[in-house]
Parts: structure tokens; sequence; C-alpha cells
């Protein structure tokens, strides 16, 4: 019985083989049976309905001084998450079920889903790091051939999925290279062993390990194929990123146990991560593509999960992923439904009064971005509350201002959310004839898909707190600072939904000075983060002192914003190739020099 | 004793099959058909014997079994002396494979000479899996340079200038490799007194001569590699040749240097290998660095092709030198699966190339909707050298990471390198060929042969991913007295 979890999606596969022939509907009805099964048994087994003491091991691969072991062991919180991923999985199908037009295509996808899906539950069902990078590889495989699936004659898809698949085949690599797997491969299990990486002892190995982590979390300079990736369909989009979000936090759960890293070194991380999530937060807001735009909005997501671990906040940071993979996957599915909905359309400032042609949508959107920011009805704001109460109770040292870091994170994040509700669901309705035919045409099938979503976002988390991790509110009774804090953050992630809102509604073009095609040459998002940050105040204060009248000045200040814009974009990308842990150090040394300068020429 | 002489059933039916084959006569067609079924028969016969003889091994014991022995003359050692051992078994399998392969993919190619292409084919079938299974070192010597006479008649086949060039060539820098081994062979055989390889890896060489003995053996293998200084020949014949000989070098003869390199420089010599495995290494290094370099810039496929095998080969050099345990068993695996993968590779594009008659890059494109099942098998093939689960590569890989990161975190870090950009070439190469711009064309139907080929490499590859110890363990049970020898000379 252990097996069945992982047995039955291969099983799908191959039934989905032998009935190709069969009708889109048999074959619809015999995955979600399958998968419903499957989800039935794992969830048995995490609430030890289902007896699975005795665990099932063989060795792989033997050698003297060298073995990887292949096995299945189950713990509860693997098993719930197993379960959780199959739900997310039967959802999906049902919900993308109008998507696939043709029977062959429809066969293909979901069975590359299940190959997935099924290397997923190997990683779930482990316990032995040979088979974490096992499962881990093939996860990055299927998720190679699902993203570059429909890259026919999309040259730039085409080419970033082979970017992401290359960067996160040198993190496994880089990964295995920094836990020097070879004095790790020959023990029995991940608790028996436990090494030492500090800052001053082992320098290359944690360096290569932390650029790992950076690349399997999608951390700043490693995500630039969020872009590409991006123009996949919907529910390969939503898989993906969900998939990649929960199995790296998992991997990361299960690793942390064993790996030793100094003070010092989770503080960078923690810092980098921080920075991250701000950056990529606001290149999201920066997005017309509602996809790419979401993209970003996952590797935000991601950041602050890295952020979890590496303040040693570990079952917080696993908690807050399960609810965080159910939304990102929940987005994307709603993108998918809006850019349905209006003929393909992807561009968001070309939508617009999507509330009252979609409410369903629109109302599960509402839930998805209250569940993201972590407003106190749902399930993520205690795991995000604990995640930052960590940081205050065990780590007295960390510095007030990685809080404040994560606040302006936190703040810009909402806006982004704020900006989309405003472009994509407020409005008037659209009067297009081609566009109203395509309205109102959301399926059975995926307005109970919405509905389950929104019941697992609200409870998933709360199961997981309750039974797996005996979490109660009671016992951890945070001091009058972190009140006040998780008080202030609620009231930034509201702020920042209403500043976004109402910035985007009232069309006063936040955004307009960046989004300005003569100082766009470069497209490469660090330029935009850059260019919002630092040059855009100063051209807006030019305005409010009329500067620009007169126009010598106008043309001056604007030719020196481009070349140094341009010029910070050119070293970040060069310092970021080099070095991640100097580049954050040479960046804020540039920022300063650019904002004197900037200050300077205004003046 | 065993009644039936595998081993040299193995060896000479091929040979036996291509001496046959000259008195074929008559017509062209007839000439034609009957040599081409002829062929096909025979590398068959040879290939079923290679797989009763695989199954025949005995895994556990670790010396040589199913030995055949004449005696031809004693006083100069040169005995006929053939047998199998749980290395060299995986190898005749694998040359016979491939042997089997090209005949069948050959008959896209039908000439006018193609009697005289499957004579030498089958020689050359012979006489490489004679080298890997004699256990004498004159045999061993004599069948290694055999390899050389219908190898140069095949590739001076095609009546065009440069091809000659490149056949004269060829022949010129085996010769000097022939005449750099002969002298510190007949020096170990006359001090030795004996030329059967399990009795000399028992003595230990110490003489002054020894170390340029064990250079002159080297350098002679490292031609047939080719590993840097002495690659121009391999690349030459990478331009012009027919496409089935450069698969048969680069997959099999190269692999011949490498098997040479491990039977005779590494386990004769232990301790010099382990004084040289430095320097070993860093011309590994330099010459996988040159051939990646030269296989990113090229637009011609099949020279491309080539080029990361040389890539291949040099890694499993690598490997070998590093001498652990680890490092040995991932030298021979990796150099077998890099084989499969560049056969299937290679396959591949000669299934394309009978549809289009050109192999450059630029060319050609969409290849996706019209052979669907060709595309997906080659990204399968990748499968072979990057860590995919469930199938060889990830066998190679760990093995491979594992024992170089023990050795050196540097030098680790320089093969994920060259794995990275390997499995990145090759995807491109993948995403240009098949993925590229859709032409409204029809759908090519793939023959039963390249469907059988496709079916088995699949068959094979998820095989021993899903049980590698099946290699693994024997292969380890024969290395393991060279290792402890190693950890002496470390200590």
């Amino acid at each position: 019985m252990a097996l069945a979890p992982i047995i039955i999606p291969f099983l799908n596969i191959i039934l989905l083989f032998l009935l190709r022939n069969f009708n889109k509907n048999t074959n619809y009805l015999m995955t979600i049976l399958l998968l419903s099964l499957g989800a039935f048994i794992s969830f048995g087994i995490s609430l030890d309905f289902i007896d699975v003491s005795n665990n099932i091991l063989f060795n792989w691969l033997s050698m003297v001084d060298f073995n990887i072991k292949l096995g299945v062991e189950w713990v509860p919180i693997s098993s719930y998450i197993s379960s959780l991923v199959y739900i997310v999985f039967i959802l999906v199908v049902s919900y993308s079920l109008n998507d696939f037009k043709i029977k062959k295509e429809f066969n293909r996808i979901i069975g590359l889903l299940c190959l997935l899906l099924f290397f997923v539950q190997i990683l779930l069902a482990s316990s032995y790091i040979g088979q974490i990078i096992f499962s881990w590889l093939g996860i990055i495989f299927s998720l190679l051939v699902l993203s570059g699936l429909d890259c026919n004659n999309n040259k730039e898809l085409k080419n970033n999925s082979l970017v992401f698949f290359t960067l996160n085949f040198s993190s496994v690599i880089l990964f295995i290279a920094s836990i020097e797997l070879g004095n790790i491969l020959s023990s029995i299990g991940l608790e028996q062993n436990s090494i030492l990486l500090g800052l001053g002892s082992n320098d290359i190995m944690i360096y290569f390990f932390i650029i790992s982590l950076f690349c399997s979390f999608s951390i700043m300079p490693f995500n630039f194929w969020i872009d590409g990736i991006s123009k996949n369909i919907s529910c390969v989009n939503a898989l993906l990123f969900g998939v990649l979000l929960i199995t790296t936090s998992y991997i990361l759960f299960h690793i942390m146990a064993i790996i030793d890293i100094s003070q010092q070194g989770r503080l960078m991380i923690a810092l980098i991560s921080i920075i991250s999530a701000i950056f990529s937060s606001l290149v999201a807001m920066n997005k017309k593509n509602i996809f790419n735009s979401l993209g970003y909005i996952y590797s935000t997501i991601s950041s602050f999960v890295l952020f979890g671990f590496a303040i040693s906040a570990v079952e917080y940071a696993l908690l807050f992923s399960i609810v965080q993979f159910i939304a990102v996957v929940a987005l994307f599915l709603i993108a998918g439904s809006v850019s349905y909905s209006l003929s393909s359309e992807r561009d968001m400032t070309k939508m617009g009064g999507l509330a009252k042609s979609i409410p369903e949508v629109f109302f599960m959107f509402l839930i998805t971005l209250l569940a993201i920011l972590c407003i106190p009805p749902f399930s993520g704001f205690f795991a995000r509350a604990w995640l930052f109460s960590n940081v205050l109770i065990e780590n007295k040292e960390l510095l007030w201002w990685l809080i404040v870091f994560s606040l302006v994170a936190k703040f810009t994040l909402a806006m982004g959310f704020g900006r989309i509700w405003g472009l994509v669901f407020y409005g008037d309705e659209h009067e297009d004839e081609l566009v109203k035919a395509h309205m109102n045409s959301t399926s059975r099938y995926a307005l109970f898909s919405l509905i389950f979503f929104s019941i697992m976002l609200v409870s998933s988390g709360w199961i997981a707190q309750k039974i797996f991790f005996n979490i109660n509110i009671q016992d951890n009774d945070p001091d009058s600072f972190i009140r006040f804090e998780l008080f202030f953050s609620i009231l930034i992630n509201i702020l920042g939904l209403l500043l976004g809102f109402t910035n985007t509604v009232k069309k006063q073009k936040y955004l307009s000075l960046v989004t300005d095609n003569t100082l766009m040459n470069n497209n490469f998002y660090i330029f935009d983060s850059v260019y919002i940050l630092f040059v855009s105040p100063f051209i807006r204060i030019g305005n409010f002192l009329k500067l620009y009248e007169k126009p010598e000045w106008s043309l001056f200040i604007k030719n020196i914003c481009l070349k140094i814009s341009n010029y910070i974009t050119i070293c970040l990308n060069f310092v970021f190739g080099l070095n991640i842990i100097l580049s954050v150090t040479v960046s804020f040394f540039i920022f300063a020099i650019i904002i004197m300068l900037l200050s300077i020429g205004i003046n | 004793m065993y009644i039936w002489p595998f081993v040299s059933l193995v060896i000479f039916s091929p040979i036996l099959g291509g001496l046959a084959m000259t008195m074929v006569g008559g017509d062209k067609s007839i000439i034609e058909r009957n040599s081409k079924h002829t062929s096909l028969f025979t590398t068959f016969i040879t290939f079923l014997f290679s797989l009763l003889l695989f199954f025949k091994v005995n895994p556990e014991t670790t010396s040589v079994q199913m030995e055949e022995r004449i005696d031809i003359l004693p006083n100069f050692f040169i005995n006929y002396v053939v047998g199998v051992d749980n290395i060299n078994i995986l190898f005749i399998v694998l040359t016979a494979f491939i042997c089997f392969v090209i005949t069948m993919f050959n008959f896209y190619y039908e000439s006018e000479k193609s009697k005289f292409f499957y004579i030498f084919l089958l020689l050359l079938e012979g006489t490489t899996i004679g080298a890997f299974a004699s256990q004498n070192l004159m045999l061993f010597f004599l069948f290694f340079e055999a390899t050389l006479i219908p190898l140069f008649m095949i590739i001076g086949l095609k009546a065009d200038q440069q091809e000659k060039e490149n056949a004269f060539k060829y022949a010129l820098v085996s010769m000097f490799s022939a005449m750099i081994i002969l002298p510190a062979i007949l020096i170990i055989v006359f001090r030795a007194g004996t030329g059967y390889l399990p009795e000399l890896s028992t003595l230990k060489f110490v003489n002054s001569n020894t170390k340029l003995i064990w250079w002159l053996l080297f350098i002679g293998f490292a031609i047939r590699l080719p590993i840097l200084p002495f690659q121009s020949w391999y690349l030459n014949i990478l331009k012009s040749s027919n496409i089935l000989v450069i698969m048969f070098v680069s997959s099999i003869l190269s692999k011949l240097g490498i098997y040479a390199i491990f039977k005779i420089n590494i386990s004769l010599f232990p301790y010099i290998s382990y004084g040289y495995s430095k320097i070993i290494v860093f011309i590994a290094i330099i010459s996988s660095l040159y051939a990646l370099l030269l296989s990113v810039k090229e637009k011609y496929i099949v020279k491309k092709i080539g080029c990361i095998s040389m890539v291949c080969v040099n890694i499993s050099l690598f490997s070998l030198f590093i001498v652990s345990s680890k490092s040995l068993i991932s030298g021979i695996f990796y150099s077998l699966t890099s084989s499969i993968f560049i056969v299937s590779l290679f396959v591949v594009y000669i299934i394309i190339e009978t549809k289009e008659d050109e192999l450059y890059l630029d060319k050609l494109h969409g290849y996706y909707y019209k052979m669907p099942i060709l595309s997906y098998f080659h990204l399968f093939t990748l499968s072979s050298i990057i860590g995919i689960p469930f199938t060889t590569g990830f066998v190679s890989l760990m093995l491979l990471m594992t024992s170089t990161f023990e050795y050196s975190f540097v030098y680790g870090l320089y093969i994920i390198l060259l794995l990275v950009v390997v499995s990145y070439i090759v995807m491109r190469m993948h995403s240009k060929v098949f993925w590229s711009k859709k032409d409204n064309s029809d759908q090519y139907i793939l023959n039963i042969q390249s469907i059988l080929f496709i079916v088995f490499i699949c068959l094979f590859v998820i095989l021993i991913g899903i049980i590698p110890n099946t290699i693994i363990n024997p292969i380890e049970n024969i290395i393991w007295p060279l290792v402890s020898v190693f950890k002496e000379v470390g200590a």
C-alpha cells in the first residue's frame, strides 16, 4: 500500500497510452478516478488509517564505499503534502479540460503531468539524499519536456525552457558538489548525519550550496527565464511554478536537518532573498503580460520561503509554502481563465471590467490574493506570522532591518496585486462582439475546481498546523512588539493593495515614467527596478520643480538617467554572474553613487 | 572445459564471413543482395554468440573465464590465448551490436562498392573483438594493429581524392603508433618471460626503463583515443568519411584505446600510473576542452557529434586516472554509456540524412512534424549522459561526480561545466533540427530497422538504469585488486 501513491501516476500513463484511441471524456474520468484514489491513500497514510510502518528499501546502486538506496518511507507531513499535490493535480486537470481541444494533445499533456507527479511522489517518499537527487533530476527533466511542449514556433519560449533546464540542472549538480555527496551517500538516512557548513570552515562549499539554493528558488539573478517560460499554456504554467515551489521547499526542509550553516551565512541568505523579493515584486508591477507578472510574483513568494528557511524557521517555512503552493497554482489558473475569456489576450492594459462578466473568477482572485498576502482568516497568516515572530524570538541578534525590508517587500507585492486587480477586473465591460462570445464560458468543471481551490486555501494550512506540526496559538504568545509588527504588516498589506488599486484605477500612471519607451532601450528587468527605485523619483521631483519646462534641462537629465541606468544594469549583470555576495554590496555602493550624482544633477 | 570454443567463434565468425563474401560474384544487383544478406546474417550471428557469451560469464569470478589456448610460437611468447572476463565481455557485446547496427543502416547507402564495405566491416569487427578478448600481450598487439588494415581500406573506399589522403594520413599515424608500441611490448614480454596478461599483472616491473616503456605505450594508445596532440587524423576523418565509419571509429575504436590503457598501462604498471596520474588528468582536461570548443563552433553535424565523442572519451580517460575504486568503475561505465549515446545520436542523423542529403545544422528544421518518434528518441539519447532517473545516465553521473569531487574540487567543477555544456549543445541541436519552423511536407514513416534500434536502445538504457548493479558489481570484482594496490601506493 505504501507504494500506491507512487505507482498510480505511472499506471495512469500506461493506461492513457493503451486507451489513446478512446473518447476524451473516458480518459478524463479514468485519470480523475485514479488520482483521487492516490489522494485518498496518501491522506489515509498521513492520518495513520493505512499502516505503512514496514518501509520498503532496496540497494539500487551499491558498491563497497558507495551506496544509493531507493525506498518508500512516508512521514505524516510528506504524505499530507502528497495528498495535497494529488488534489491540486486533479483540480488543474479538471480546470483545463476546456483548453485541450484535441484528444491527442489531452493524452500527451496529461501523460506528462503524470510523469511529473510520479517523480514528485518519489521525492516526497524519500528520506535518503541519493533518492532526493534522483527524483529532483526527474522533476526538472519532466518540467523541461512540459515547458518545451507548446513551443512550436516560439523561439523565445524554446530557448527559455532550455535555459531553465540548464540552470536547474546546474543547481542540482552544484548541490551534489556542495554536500560532498561521496561522504554522505554511503550513510543510511538523513537523520544520522550532520555536515557542518560554516563560512569560516568550508568557504567554497557554502558558496556553491547557496548559489544552488538561489538557482532552485529562482532568486533574483537566476529568474530571468520567467519571462519566456510564462508564455506557456496556463495549466502547464500553474503546475510548473507550483511544483517548483513545493519541491524545492520540501528538499530544503529535509536538507536543513543535516546542514548546519553559520549565523553569518544565514543572515546573508536572508538578506539576499528579501532583497530579491523586493526586486521581483517591483518587476512584477512593471509587466504588462499577466503571466509574466504572476511569474515574478511567484519569484517573490519563493524568496519569502527561502527567507523563512534561512532564519531557521524550517517548519513555519514549509507550512507557509504549502499554502502558497496552492495559491500560486490557483493564481495561474485564474490568469488562464481571464486570458481565455478575452480570446487569449494576455496584455493587462487591454483588459478591464472582468469583475462583471466573470464574477466567480474575480471572487476567486480576491480569495487567492488575500491568502497570498496572509490576511487573517486565511491559514497562511499564522504561518507567516510565526515565521516572522521566529526571527525576533530565536534570533534576537538579527537586525531590525530584515523586518523593515520584509515590510517593504510585502508592500510592493500588495501593490502589484492591487495593480492587477485594477487593470484586469475593474472598469467597464468589454463591448467587442468577439470578446462577448467568449465570455461567460467558464465551464462547470472549472467552477467546481475554483470552489475547491478556495476551500483548500482556507483549510489546508489549518489542517497541517493542527495535526502535523502541533502548533497552538496559545503556545506562541507573541510579545507586544511582535503583535505590533503583525498588526503593522496587515495594515501595510491592505494599504499597498489599496494604493496599487487606486493608482491604477485613477490612471495616474504611477509607473508611466518607467514605461516611457524613449528611455527603455534595455528590456532587462534589473534596469526596470533600478529605474523605479532610483531614477523615477528624481524625474518626478524634476517635474514638480518644473525643470522640464526648460528643454535643455529636460534633455540633459533624461540622458544622464538613461546612461547611468544602463551602466548599472550592465554592472549588475556582470557582477551577479561572478559572485552573488559581492554583488549586493557593490550594487548598494553603486546605488549610493547614483543617488549622489543625480542629486547633484538636479541641484 | 567448454566443448564449444565460444570466444573464438565470436572472433572468427565475422572474419570467416568476410572472407566468404569475397567469393560472391555475378551481376551487380546479385552481388549487392548477396553481400548484404551475408553480412547481416554474420553480424547477427556474432551478436547472438556474444550475448550467449555474456550470459555464460560468471559475474562472481574475477579471473579469466572460458579461456582457449593454442601455442603458436612459445619461444617468442606468441600464443593464441583468448578468454573473457567481466569487463571485456561488455565491450565485446557492444562491438557486436554496433556492427550489426552499421550493417542494418548501410542499406541506405547502396553503392557499387558496398560488397567491399561489408567485407572490411566484418574483418574490422573480428579483429576488434579479437583485441578485446586476447589474453596474450603479443596476440593483443597483433589484433590491435590488424584493425588498421580494414579501417584504412574502408576509409579509402570512396573515390574522393580527399578521402584517400585522409586514409593515408590515418595509416601513417597509426603506423607510427605501432612502431612505438611494439618495442615497449617486446621489452615487457622478453623481460618477464611470458606474454600471458593475468600472469604479467602479478609481476612488479621496477626498472629505470619502465617509465619510458609506460610512456611509449601511453602515447601509442593515445593516438587511437584520440587526445590532444595526436588528434589531427581523427578530425580529418570526421570531415569527409562515410558516416557509418565515423560512427564505428568514435564509438568502438576509441573505446579500444581506453580499454588498452586500462588493461596494459594501468593494470600492468599501477605504481607508475599512480605517479603520472596528475599529468594524464591534466592532459585529458585540456584535450576535452579543445574538443568541446570545436564542437560548439561546428555547423556540420557529423563533425559536431565526433567532437562530442572526443569529449566523452577524454572524460573516460580522466576518470580512469583519478585512480580510486569509484573512478575506475566510472571510467569503464562511462565509456560504455557514452558509446551508446554517440551511436544513438549518429543513427538519428543517419535517418535524417537519408531523407534530406544534408547534415548542416542551418539547413535542417521542423523534423518533429515529420518524425515525432525520432524527436523523442533524440531527447532520450541525452539520458545516456545526463542524470535522468531510471536511466544509465544517472548511474554514470553519480559515479563520475562523486569520484571527481573526492579527487579535486576544481576538477569536479570542470566536469560539471563539461556535462552542462555538452547537454546544452545536444539540446540546442535538438531544438534547432526538430522544433524550428514547420513546413507543410508529409510525415515520414520510420522503417523497421530504425524502430528496432530505437526500441532496443531504450530498453537497454532503462534496464541498466533500473538494475545498475548487474554491470557495476562484476566490474567492481575485477578492479578490486588494482584498487588495493593503489591504496598501498597512496599510503
